[in-house]
């Protein structure tokens, strides 16, 4: 083949060659606020209620990774607070803390709905998380905090709806999170910050988290809906259901939060 | 098996999950209060063992004996009343009861003697003015025999390196020290671990602690030692003599615990208040907050501390004394150490 020959093919065939390198990526940032209520016996033995804030940034892009193609990559970003108090109404707990999560989700079902043109998707996968936050009980003196670190594998679930209503395409889509296996830390039942860090005493303060001391769920619901006919630019309305739970060391301990947030998403191609 | 299907059992296995919720009552009543105090105070305070020993504490009795004083129609005064009695059989000056219109104590630890100290009289030794100096919660001067005399009356204060480092530089040419720790009611093991540091010269062995592990009377973690390591600022290198009355408690037990473990140190004065227990914070359905005893602090020999640490020199203030503006207990530091540096 001569050169001005594989030119042409080129040429002519490189809008194929470059769709078919083309990745959808979509970015995302939403923000609001909820309810918490949040246990943590190690500070108090009655669960704290109160207001929460929420701030989350989503990334998706296709990828190929672990010898699979068409796996979906996430990336979650959260940073949440909680302003709570006691039942008495008379003590004030804050809770609050960051995740960072990766996931690779693999497409499992497709359903096409000829009829309204929409179409329902199942994806799962494994993810990788990490947290860092804390619980601080105004009134605690020797036990005023309780720090909250893990390093997770978690099982995520995805069901999306991608379907057409007002002339737009809109996605209607839910997420599901359970941690499964990690390392947590905690402190030991009444332990001391002052024996851990001012003495460096260690008392089983890295658990192995799993199901049966850490059973815990996260559910994500996200609605995108176009600014504009055919845009790239969606308005999510998310809905955020926390339920973080651990029996590390004999201490019990809970998070329940319920956020509802809005902000934007931009999906586009990348080559 | 399908994929479906095996991402939908094991997502139905976590649907299974059982909430992890409150296990002490939250019922903010007469009954509701009592019970979870007990059961805190059952599942977490630290000395049972001891106290049913040095006391005759028996928890679980102590439960039927304050029930029988409950009644549904009792206002939250007596109810009140009737709860601090029943924490006050512990003897304990770390547990308490707090609810706005009160602080429910026991402080027979010092209230049961004599308080071997005026104030009046320290403050003539301080003198006046520019007399003495302060460095945090430090007030220090040079007395007339050349003999450093330095009164700390709390750690609640965060000490610093160079509090201490300029103090002791500034009393470096006295021929000893007197530690005054009386009525000192304790604050910061942090600080007063600083400040003990400055008075030895090698990492010493000062005690030992652990902490409960679970809900029984003996869950208790292995005691791990406790280590003063050396400042590496200035340190005291002269006879001290650490002075204490029974109003010494809790962090400042805790210091002269450790100085107690330093051969130029001398304790004088009268047995401290004790309170090695570090207290932890709890609260009840109806919001009163609970303080107890939670982290056991032992001293070298693995004997507990909570009831006091008998001093080298056993010495009372003498009234006479008093009523001349003179401190029997810091005359005695003075003679002490005068007599150490002639011999």
């Amino acid at each position: 083949m001569s050169s001005k020959t594989l030119i042409a093919y080129l040429l002519l065939f490189s809008p194929f060659m470059v769709k078919a390198q083309q990745h959808e990526r979509s970015h995302s940032f939403v923000v609001g606020g909820g309810y918490a209520s949040v246990l943590d016996t190690y500070l108090s033995p009655y669960s704290h209620t109160g207001p929460a804030a929420h701030l989350q940034r989503q990334t998706e892009r296709e990828v190929s990774a672990f010898g699979q193609h068409n796996l979906t990559f996430q990336t979650l970003f959260d940073l949440d607070c909680a302003f709570t108090e006691n039942p008495a109404g008379n003590v004030n707990e804050y809770a609050g803390g960051m995740r960072y999560a990766l996931a690779w989700l693999k497409p499992l079902k497709e359903f096409h709905f000829t009829n309204n043109c929409s179409v329902l998707a199942f994806a799962a996968g494994p993810q990788l998380s990490t947290y860092f936050g804390c619980v601080y009980n105004e009134r605690n003196g020797n036990n005023p905090a309780q720090a909250k670190a893990d390093l997770m594998l978690d099982l995520t679930a995805q069901a999306k709806w991608d379907f057409n209503l007002l002339k737009r395409r809109m996605t209607l889509a839910y997420q599901l999170y359970l941690p499964c296996i990690g390392l947590a830390f905690s402190e030991n039942y009444g332990q001391s910050y002052y024996e851990t860090f001012q003495l460096g005493n260690y008392d089983h303060n890295i658990v192995f988290a799993h199901p049966g001391n850490m059973p815990s769920m996260r559910h994500l619901l996200n609605l995108d809906i176009p600014v504009r006919k055919s845009s790239k630019t969606a308005l999510r309305f998310s809905y955020a259901g926390y339920f973080m739970q651990s029996t590390f060391n004999r201490l019990r301990y809970h998070s329940y939060t319920h956020s509802f947030m809005i902000g934007i998403t931009s999906r586009f191609l990348r080559l | 098996m399908s994929s479906v299907r095996k991402y939908f059992y094991i997502l139905s296995l976590f649907l299974c999950i059982s909430c992890v919720n409150e296990e002490i009552t939250s019922s903010d009543t007469i009954r509701g209060n009592f019970e979870a105090l007990w059961q805190l105070m059952d599942q977490r305070y630290c000395f049972f063992d001891y106290k049913k020993e040095q006391l005759g504490v028996d928890w679980d009795e102590i439960h039927e004996r304050y029930a029988a004083k409950l009644s549904p129609d009792m206002s939250s005064q007596q109810l009140f009343e009737v709860l601090c009695n029943m924490i006050g059989e512990l003897r304990d000056g770390h547990v308490n009861l707090s609810a706005v219109y009160d602080l429910g104590r026991n402080w027979s630890y010092y209230e049961d003697y004599d308080r071997n100290y005026d104030a009046e009289v320290v403050e003539q030794y301080l003198g006046k003015g520019n007399d003495y100096l302060i460095a945090s919660s430090l007030k220090y001067r040079i007395l007339d025999d050349n003999i450093a005399y330095v009164r700390c009356e709390s750690f609640e204060n965060p000490l610093g390196d160079g509090n201490l480092s300029l103090m002791f530089d500034y009393l470096k040419g006295c021929n000893g020290l007197i530690l005054d720790v009386r009525n000192n009611g304790g604050g910061s093991l942090d600080t007063a671990d600083k400040l003990a540091s400055r008075f030895t010269n090698e990492k010493t062995l000062v005690g030992y602690v652990y902490h409960k592990t679970g809900k029984g009377h003996n869950d208790f973690s292995k005691p791990e030692p406790v280590y003063v390591t050396p400042s590496d600022g200035v340190r005291w290198q002269k006879k001290t003599v650490v002075l204490t009355n029974r109003e010494t408690f809790s962090a400042a037990n805790d210091l002269v615990k450790s100085m107690k473990c330093f051969p130029n140190v001398t304790v004088l004065g009268d047995t401290t208040g004790g309170g090695s227990g570090m207290p932890f914070n709890q609260e009840l359905p109806n919001g009163w907050g609970l303080r107890f005893s939670a982290v056991v602090f032992l001293d070298a020999n693995r004997n507990h501390t909570e009831f006091g640490i008998a001093p080298d020199i056993s010495v009372s203030i003498n009234p006479d004394d008093v009523s001349k503006g003179n401190d029997t207990i810091i005359e005695a530091a003075r003679s002490f150490l005068n007599n150490s540096l002639s011999d």
